[in-house]
């Protein structure tokens, strides 16, 4: 595997990181987890 | 006499509100009580339902709820006169003029230095900005915090809370709750505020009210006065009242309530400083309403004030243990609030007092408890009003709106122009404007992929992953990504509608023909976008206010064939029924809304104790949508749309990329074939087999369509799916294609809107519906061709 090939997957991996990182980020505010039309109230946040 | 049988341009008055629960105590606080006259404006196209004018506004109600209300004629009706209101409020204010400023809210007048307190400078002041539906509540939030939340012309667009600091103001932290019409806790938003209200104990209370609607929006401010929370009012919309030649007297107004009173006007920004600075004020010094009551003796013998002040004095120790407001407490008691009687945990004996007193009201004031304080508190408003509102002489706004409605919701024209307009929201979205965007904007996303593939294949990247940049993220996100266009020109026209008011409309025009499937017809506009793209209309049905619509619309929504099926359709139509392709979509797009229907029909059937949600909404005046609150929107969609597409469909579109190219030891492997996702195929594949659809590659093509629709056609070509293919097992292909699972941003949206397990039950129910149809069609292709 030459130095281009692990650049490139650690920047993939970093941005995979990134987008799961923004995903728990939103899940943790309450912002996905709704099931009422109130989100934010439902005591998740 | 019922209301439902009144005729179209007669009026008359309500003698008794029936009913029960959540529909009746909407009625009472919607202002439908004893005594108030009514007009029927006219009916809804298919004769269901009725728009009626009360207490100056319109309002719409189905013929069943509406049976539900007994009337008399206007002369046949002697109504109680109520006596005038008593301003004693304890602080001296017959000092001043009769029309001098009370100066309630300011600094100077009421404050004596040696015992007040306020709090220290660096107390966080909290406030709730509480008011009807359709207030102006989020523009003023947006005025005061700078933040851009989106603003439309439809009842109950706050869904969710926001919270901001004042511009200019720091250390202070305003909410702005879902609009509501009452206290009561009926429904979701009402029951979130006053806990939220209770329990968080905001500083200071900025209530919002509708000056063109004064009554009906005062109703909501007298249970604000109770809670024994500091409060401002906030009289919007002052410009069109004065504009049409009306006018408040504010000052007489503060005097009478014992709060500041500020007129301002939220969209052109006037008084908003005013308003900031008193609601600052009281919330600093802790300065509660000087007035609390609003039951006056005089009416029905004061049955209905002895009744509260009975009970204030026999619950007083249970609200301060529970630290519910007494006065509050006491009302809510009466009007038979069983949520506060389990908090305030009465014996047996404390309870049945409170029920002989509640019974000896009912008998002296001839009214039940819910309508009788209802109607305490319309009989107050109506003396207000009396005293402080000089009303206009003609209400512009409401004249146009008529006239706008004579064909908009006309009888003979209001369906053909809500078809005309909606195929032209769906055409120009997706034919017109839409897709050569999309077109263009993959073509560009595509060059930056060949830029990317060739930079990486420079620098000596491995083919796995220059594979997954290309096929994977370009091939993925960035085909979601393509489709920016579509979402915002859907919701730019959706934008416009829901602005102008004409949202509105569509429901009461739709309603009756929606209902005979278990829908509201509101449920309309998210199914009709459906047609475009399934993300936005799943995001379109929050604006439903009964939770079972919302998730049956959602339900339904994937059933409307989205357009990025349409290449599918397309594809197969043109290579096994050349010339025909024009009838097979048309059908395609009749057998979706028909599957759609039978969906409906059997949740309604199988749901236990099915009660349609009523459908009482008040039908807003037309308004010129605005230029900046529809770029907000837009830009506000566009964000959402692009962070999901760069996280959740970024970390799904790599997952099937590796599922795709891989095989279990992790070697590459050509075209797909003895990779991890054909093995998965492999699996699925005999679910196919009845189907006749049981090759591994036609089963990855549906699983690539999970990601987008538009990979179905890409993967078919790829591994040569038409080879597995006949005339006959085109059939179940089309059929599977057009009704199984939506792609992964969709389901991500359901996700969201609806929680994770919903979203799951989705795709296996869809999965199924699509099955068993597909078999059918299989049956009958086997039979036919």
């Amino acid at each position: 595997m030459n130095t281009s090939t692990i650049i490139a997957i650690a920047v993939i991996a970093l941005l995979v990181a990134a987008a799961l990182f923004a995903i728990f980020k939103r899940c943790r505010k309450g912002k996905s987890c709704s099931g009422c039309a109130l989100r934010g109230y439902c005591g998740k946040e | 006499m019922k209301l439902s049988e009144l005729k179209v341009g007669e009026s008359a008055i309500i003698k008794e509100v029936g009913g029960k629960g959540a529909l009746r105590q909407h009625f009472l606080d919607m202002g439908l009580v004893q005594g108030v006259e009514v007009m029927l404006l006219k009916l809804a196209p298919l004769g269901d339902p009725m728009e009626l004018l009360v207490r100056g506004y319109t309002l719409s109600l189905r013929l069943e709820d509406a049976s539900k209300i007994l009337i008399v004629p206007k002369n046949s009706y002697c109504r109680e006169e109520t006596a005038g209101i008593e301003t004693d409020f304890g602080y001296n204010l017959s000092l001043h003029e009769h029309n001098s400023h009370p100066g309630l809210g300011e600094a100077g007048k009421y404050h004596d230095p040696d015992h007040e307190s306020p709090f220290p400078k660096d107390t966080l002041l909290t406030f709730a900005l509480v008011g009807q539906q359709n207030s102006g509540k989020t523009t003023l939030f947006n005025k005061l915090t700078g933040a851009n939340q989106h603003v439309g012309n439809f009842p109950g667009i706050t869904v969710e809370r926001k919270d901001g600091e004042i511009k200019g103001y720091a250390n202070t932290l305003i909410t702005d709750l879902p609009g509501i019409y009452s206290l009561s806790p009926y429904t979701n938003e009402e029951i979130v505020s006053r806990r939220f209200i209770i329990e968080e104990k905001p500083k200071c209370i900025i209530n919002i009210v509708d000056v063109t609607n004064l009554e009906r929006n005062l109703y909501l401010t007298l249970q604000l006065m109770e809670l024994e929370t500091p409060m401002v009012l906030a009289l919007n919309m002052m410009d069109e009242l004065t504009g049409n030649g009306g006018s408040i007297r504010v000052n007489e107004m503060e005097r009478i309530l014992g709060i500041p009173v500020v007129p301002i006007s939220a969209i052109k920004g006037e008084g908003i400083r005013e308003l900031v600075e008193h609601a600052i004020h009281v919330a600093e010094y802790q300065e509660l309403p000087a007035r609390k009551d609003c039951c006056t003796k005089a009416t029905h013998g004061a049955a209905v004030h002895r009744s509260i002040h009975s009970i204030m004095h026999l619950i007083e120790d249970h609200a301060e243990r529970a630290g519910i407001p007494l006065r509050f407490a006491a009302s809510k008691l009466v009007e038979g609030d069983c949520k506060i009687m389990e908090e305030l945990e009465f014996t047996q004996n404390e309870k049945e007092t409170i029920e002989r007193i509640i019974v000896q009201m009912e008998e002296e004031s001839g009214m039940d408890r819910s309508a009788a304080i209802a109607d305490m508190r319309f009989s107050f408003i109506e003396c207000l009003s009396a005293q402080t509102l000089i009303k206009p002489q003609k209400n512009r706004e409401y004249i146009r709106s008529k006239k706008i409605d004579r064909i908009l919701t006309g009888r003979w024209t209001a369906i053909p122009i809500f078809l005309t307009v909606m195929c032209l929201v769906i055409w120009l979205s997706i034919d017109v404007l839409g897709t050569p965007l999309q077109e263009w904007l993959d073509s560009v996303i595509q060059s930056l992929a060949g830029l990317s593939v060739a930079g990486l294949e420079r620098v000596d990247v491995s083919p796995a992953i220059v594979s997954l940049v290309k096929d994977g993220i370009f091939g993925g996100v960035g085909r979601v990504l393509s489709f920016v266009p579509i979402i915002i020109i859907l919701f730019f026209f959706l934008s416009l509608i829901e602005d102008s008011g004409y949202m509105a409309r569509i429901a009461f025009v739709t309603d009756k023909l929606l209902r005979k499937f278990g829908l509201s017809g509101r449920s309309i506009v998210p199914l009709l976008i459906g047609f475009g793209c399934s993300v936005p209309a799943i995001m379109a049905t929050r604006t439903l206010p009964s939770a079972r619509d919302r998730k049956l619309t959602i339900l339904l929504t994937p059933f409307m064939s989205c357009s990025a099926k349409i290449p599918i359709y397309g594809f197969l139509t043109s290579t096994f029924f050349p010339g025909h392709g024009g009838i097979i979509l048309v059908a395609l797009y009749l057998l979706s809304i028909i599957v759609g229907i039978i969906v409906a029909f059997a949740t309604k059937l199988f749901s236990r104790n099915y009660v349609a949600a009523p459908f009482v909404m008040e039908l807003p005046n037309y308004r010129m949508p605005g230029l900046r609150n529809v770029s907000h929107l837009l830009w506000d969609k566009t964000k959402d749309f692009v962070q999901r597409a760069f996280t959740v469909i970024f970390v799904a579109t790599i997952v099937i990329w590796l599922l795709q190219t891989f095989d279990f030891r992790f070697n590459m492997v050509e075209n797909g074939e003895g990779s991890m996702m054909a093995w998965v195929a492999g699996v699925f594949a005999p679910l196919f087999r009845p189907l006749g659809l049981g090759d591994w590659r036609i089963v990855t093509s549906f699983i690539s369509g999970f990601l987008a629709k538009e990979s179905v056609v890409a993967t078919m070509e790829l591994l040569g799916v038409t080879e597995s293919l006949t005339k006959v097992t085109a059939v179940p292909m089309l059929l599977f294609s057009l009704l199984y699972t939506p792609c992964v941003a969709a389901i991500g949206s359901i996700r969201r809107e609806l929680g994770g397990r919903w979203a799951v039950y989705v795709v296996i129910f869809q999965c199924v519906v699509a099955w068993t149809v597909s078999w059918i069609g299989y049956l009958i292709a086997q039979a036919l061709l």
